[in-house]
């Protein structure tokens, strides 16, 4: 059978993440900002929390209930945000050989973090 | 191999394609193109001019009708051409609006495909009716479930014959021998008019079911209302060719189905339904045989699950996958050609209850070979192991 697109599924990096996040989890206590993201329309959701102090973010997690790209994404996020002043824009997530229909995929754990935003800004 | 694969242009077109998603929608045999493109080459209004060619495209639209009365047991007169399945439900609960009230309840399946509860909960929003929710546990109802719900307020009891996302087939006649006369039985039909023969007048009250499921073009539905429940529906949509004549200040509709089929109709699309009706016609058996096979092979995965009963004749399976996301296994599947659904497939409700996310849809049609499961299978190992790795 012919292989149509590059497979996203062939990035070591993007399945590490989906089957073990780095960043996954909560903060407990230490969280001062939390955010939620959801795609109604398969069920994904995105909890974020962070740990924000004097504007710096010091600690970010995920829980995240999704696909792999959903997953990794959320992971990238917390990465990217981690040591970084708090701003209203997310991060630049990237996903190489992201389909549009896959595109929505990344979005909730950003729309988790503009949820989070909005709620404390 | 199906020798009927070779009539559906689709897998000369495609032949690194194993398609799996024909609940979604159907392949076209080429009978269906080439009535289509003849629609298309000498196309004319229906029901309007009166030069020859326009009345002989409106007789072609007519016959049409005719045929697809004979598809489902019905007369004529009982079959309205929609623009989908979903504009059929949406005509018949604005068409029925009137006839509830605060006092009123209506019964509408959990499972449903969104198509059939939407517009419900939106006519119950308006008159104020209650609408209470049939539980489902596998996509299918059990006619107690039902009758317990029943009282002298319900108006329509609204169900699928087979759920659009497990295949569970719904034992409509024995359950609509428990409904009292008042309780009408609004019946989506799109996952069984394909595979299942329908004899609409014992089935429900109202029935619909979409022209591009039973290997037609796309833009056509079917409903067929008895003629008891006729009386009471009202046209939604008003506009040409669903009126008699118009004064300055007021109108007279037109007699019968003509008064439901406002604007213009979609020809090539009806021709194109007849077409596809005569070709399924010629089958022996439209049921779809391979059906079994993929519920067998699926039981078989020590990592898939299966959602619900699935009928076989349904040939649609849903199902998921121990520790991988719906969207993923499909992704992967995808890029090795494998043609199948994932999400929610417009069904939350029921995915809520079924205590899973999201799932995978396989289904079958008439053109559904032996490859095509195997293909599946492989493919699904393949993904299973990528992501497990």
């Amino acid at each position: 059978m012919q292989n149509l697109t590059p497979s996203l599924y062939d990035q070591r990096d993007l399945l590490d993440r989906a089957r073990f996040p780095r960043f996954g989890g909560t903060l407990s206590g230490a969280a001062t900002h939390f955010g939620k993201g959801a795609n109604l329309s398969c069920g994904d959701e995105v909890t974020l929390e962070l740990q924000v102090e004097d504007r710096i973010i010091l600690q970010a997690r995920h829980l995240t209930r999704g696909c792999a790209i959903c997953t990794a994404s959320a992971d990238m996020l917390c990465e990217h945000l981690l040591n970084t002043p708090l701003e209203p824009n997310a991060p630049e997530i990237e996903i190489a050989g992201l389909s549009p229909s896959r595109m929505k995929c990344k979005e909730v754990a950003l729309e988790a973090f503009r949820d989070l935003y909005s709620s404390y800004e | 191999m199906s020798s009927l694969r070779n009539d559906f242009p689709f897998f000369d077109e495609h032949p690194e394609l194993t398609y799996l998603d024909s609940a979604a929608t159907t392949q076209k045999p080429a009978v269906v193109l080439e009535a289509v493109t003849k629609a298309l080459t000498s196309t004319t209004t229906v029901h309007r001019s009166t030069f020859p060619l326009a009345e002989q495209q409106t007789e072609s639209y007519e016959a049409v009708r005719k045929q697809v009365a004979g598809f489902i047991h019905a007369t004529p007169e009982e079959v309205i051409f929609t623009p989908s399945a979903t504009y059929a439900a949406n005509l018949l609960a604005q068409g029925l609006a009137h006839t509830l009230t605060a006092e009123s309840e209506i019964l509408v399946g959990e499972a449903e495909h969104h198509s059939n509860l939407l517009p419900w909960r939106a006519v119950a929003e308006q008159t104020g009716a209650k609408l209470t929710l049939i539980p489902s546990n596998d996509g299918s109802y059990t006619a107690e479930s039902i009758v317990s719900l029943l009282n002298e307020r319900v108006g329509y009891v609204v169900l699928s014959h087979a759920s659009n996302v497990t295949g569970a087939l719904t034992d409509i006649p024995a359950l609509r021998a428990l409904l009292p006369n008042h309780a009408k039985l609004i019946l989506d039909c799109s996952q069984t008019a394909a595979h299942l023969p329908l004899e609409a007048a014992k089935l429900a009250d109202a029935l619909f079911f979409a022209a591009h499921k039973v290997y037609a073009p796309s833009g056509t539905g079917v409903l067929y209302v008895n003629p008891t429940l006729q009386k009471d529906l009202r046209p939604t949509y008003l506009g040409g060719g669903m009126v008699q004549r118009v004064w300055a200040d007021t109108q007279e509709l037109q007699k019968g189905v003509a008064q439901f089929e406002a604007g213009s109709p979609n020809l090539e699309s009806v021709l194109g339904l007849g077409a596809a009706l005569s070709y399924l016609e010629a089958i022996p058996e439209k049921t779809n045989v391979m059906g079994e096979r993929l519920i067998t092979m699926l039981s078989a995965l020590p990592f898939v699950s299966i959602l619900g009963t699935p009928h076989p004749q349904i040939g649609l399976v849903g199902f998921s996958v121990t520790g991988a996301h719906p969207h993923d296994i499909a992704h992967i599947l995808g890029e090795q050609g494998v043609c199948i659904r994932a999400g929610q497939h417009c069904s939350g409700p029921l995915h809520d209850t079924l205590g899973v996310p999201a799932s995978l849809r396989a289904s079958c049609g008439v053109y559904t070979n032996e490859e095509d499961i195997i293909n599946l299978e492989g493919a699904l190992k393949t993904a299973y192991a990528k992501l497990n790795s």
